[in-house]
């Protein structure tokens, strides 16, 4: 459903569709993020930062995506962690969960490193995207050889 | 026939109305659609104190139907699902992807917008005022094109928005508000294949349509043959008469006019410029012609006059011409 005044005012660049699209991608991501506990600017930045070569952000613009973040991290806040993720997976195609859960698994290995925390988080996400582990583990094994320290 | 029963005069009268299709459900608050009207289209003249309306939301899904004015009303409709009109994409040379969008579509706006005469200017007006309304909604990212019913076209989003922009400029966007079709026949042994089009949707201004038949020169030419007929009708306000030829000022004449009253054979009346490549019998079609050979050294050529339209349009806003009665 779009809504006048936000369409008008460009709040549906391509589409609220492809808004709802972007944010709900970014969702898990955000959830990773404050797996922590906390969130900081330059973490959402960092997100944005992430973001910035998908075509799936790239079709709503850097502001829309800057926007989409923190309603992602209000709806976490408000809905709590699982209504927002099953509110991302009913949005999603099955591809597109997989890419969903590709932007979290970034996030969650951003300093190189897995606490028990965050992997039961991830795993819990992965779970609620209904990607299949044979699945969550070929995007794991990527993304852990994408963030390898120099030296290895 | 009685005058009021003739279908050309009916055409003057009938309300200006365009679907606006979207590819989602749209929802809106009357206030804010009036703002952005204010907004967009300052100088347009509507909305004023003659056009007490409703307020409140308006939604696709839930089928709103709202109405301004009385006797020169403005109506929206939001129609749920997809829009049921048989839909002719050939009329729509200006728009290529117009299949597409309208197979995009979910939802739509019907605005239809009635004149308070059927002189040109009231005619003129009252397009425009449907044009500028329809144009908020075909500038939102989830149009995906508007279907002007007078003229059986489909327009693409941002050409609907240049046709307000230029009529709130007191130009008349014609390739927009008029469809030209073309009708191909088949190549034969005498010549290059004849190409025929018939306006749709001049009649809705002067209750008149331009038919150029079977002319043998490229399509390009006859749409163009046809529309500098509609923009000496409509701009320059020209007369026709049955037998006067058109062509450019200093070159052989291109066309001749006859008239076709409506009847069995035209749906409305009909002004048909037989382009001198057509060979169809003039005299066998159309009898002999009303008006008279210029006596010899008489010069009666017939000059265009690009502003006419808008002084007309001025002098209406200023009460001292046709149309400065109504909104």
């Amino acid at each position: 459903m779009g809504l006048f005044s936000k369409l008008r005012s460009g709040g549906g660049a391509q589409g609220s569709e492809a808004y709802a699209t972007a944010k709900a991608v970014i969702t898990p991501a955000v959830l990773a993020m404050v797996a922590d506990g906390s969130v900081d600017d330059a973490e959402l930045i960092q997100i944005q930062n992430m973001c910035a070569f998908s075509p799936i952000f790239l079709a709503i613009g850097a502001d829309q995506t800057k926007k989409a973040i923190h309603e992602a991290l209000d709806e976490l806040k408000t809905k709590g962690a699982a209504a927002a993720i099953d509110a991302s997976a009913q949005a999603l195609s099955p591809k597109l969960r997989e890419t969903a859960l590709c932007f979290a698994i970034r996030v969650t290995l951003a300093d190189g490193v897995l606490d028990e925390g965050e992997k039961t988080a991830i795993i819990g996400t992965a779970q609620r995207l209904d990607v299949p582990p044979e699945v969550f583990q070929k995007i794991f094994d990527v993304v852990v050889m994408m963030q390898r320290h120099a030296g290895v | 026939m009685a005058a009021a029963e003739r279908y050309s005069d009916r055409r003057v009268n009938e309300d200006f109305t365009c679907y606006v299709l979207l590819n989602e459900p749209l929802q809106a608050d009357v206030a804010e659609i009036l703002a952005a009207l204010r907004e967009d289209f300052p100088t347009l003249d509507w909305p004023d104190p003659a056009f007490p309306g409703p307020s409140g939301p308006f939604d696709t899904n839930a089928g709103t139907s709202l109405v301004w004015g009385d006797g020169v009303r403005l109506s929206l409709i939001a129609g749920a699902g997809r829009c049921s009109v048989a839909f002719d994409y050939d009329k729509s040379l200006l728009f290529p992807g117009a299949q597409q969008a309208v197979a995009d579509h979910r939802s739509y706006l019907s605005i239809s917008a009635g004149s308070a005469g059927p002189d040109l200017v009231d005619r003129f007006r009252a397009a425009r005022r449907m044009t500028c309304f329809a144009a908020l909604f075909a500038k939102l990212p989830i149009c995906t094109a508007v279907y002007l019913s007078n003229s059986d076209g489909i327009v693409a989003p941002s050409q609907w928005v240049a046709a307000a922009d230029k009529a709130l400029a007191d130009d008349f966007p014609i390739e927009h508000w008029i469809s030209f079709p073309l009708t191909r026949y088949g190549a034969d042994d005498d010549g290059p294949p004849p190409v025929t089009c018939n306006t749709i949707g001049m009649a809705a201004f002067n209750g008149r349509e331009i038919l150029v038949p079977q002319a043998r020169i490229p399509a390009g030419d006859v749409a163009g043959l046809a529309m500098g007929a509609v923009w000496l009708q409509v701009v320059s306000g020209n007369s026709f008469g049955d037998g006067n030829t058109f062509g450019v000022e200093d070159e052989p004449a291109r066309a001749r006019m006859r008239f076709l009253p409506e009847g069995p054979r035209a749906q409305t009346d009909t002004w048909v410029l037989l382009d001198k490549s057509c060979r169809l019998d003039e005299m066998a079609l159309f009898g002999e012609r009303q008006s008279r050979p210029a006596p010899e050294g008489h010069d009666n050529r017939i000059q265009p006059r690009p502003d006419h339209l808008k002084q007309l349009l001025r002098a209406s806003r200023t009460g001292r011409g046709p149309g400065s009665g109504g909104a």
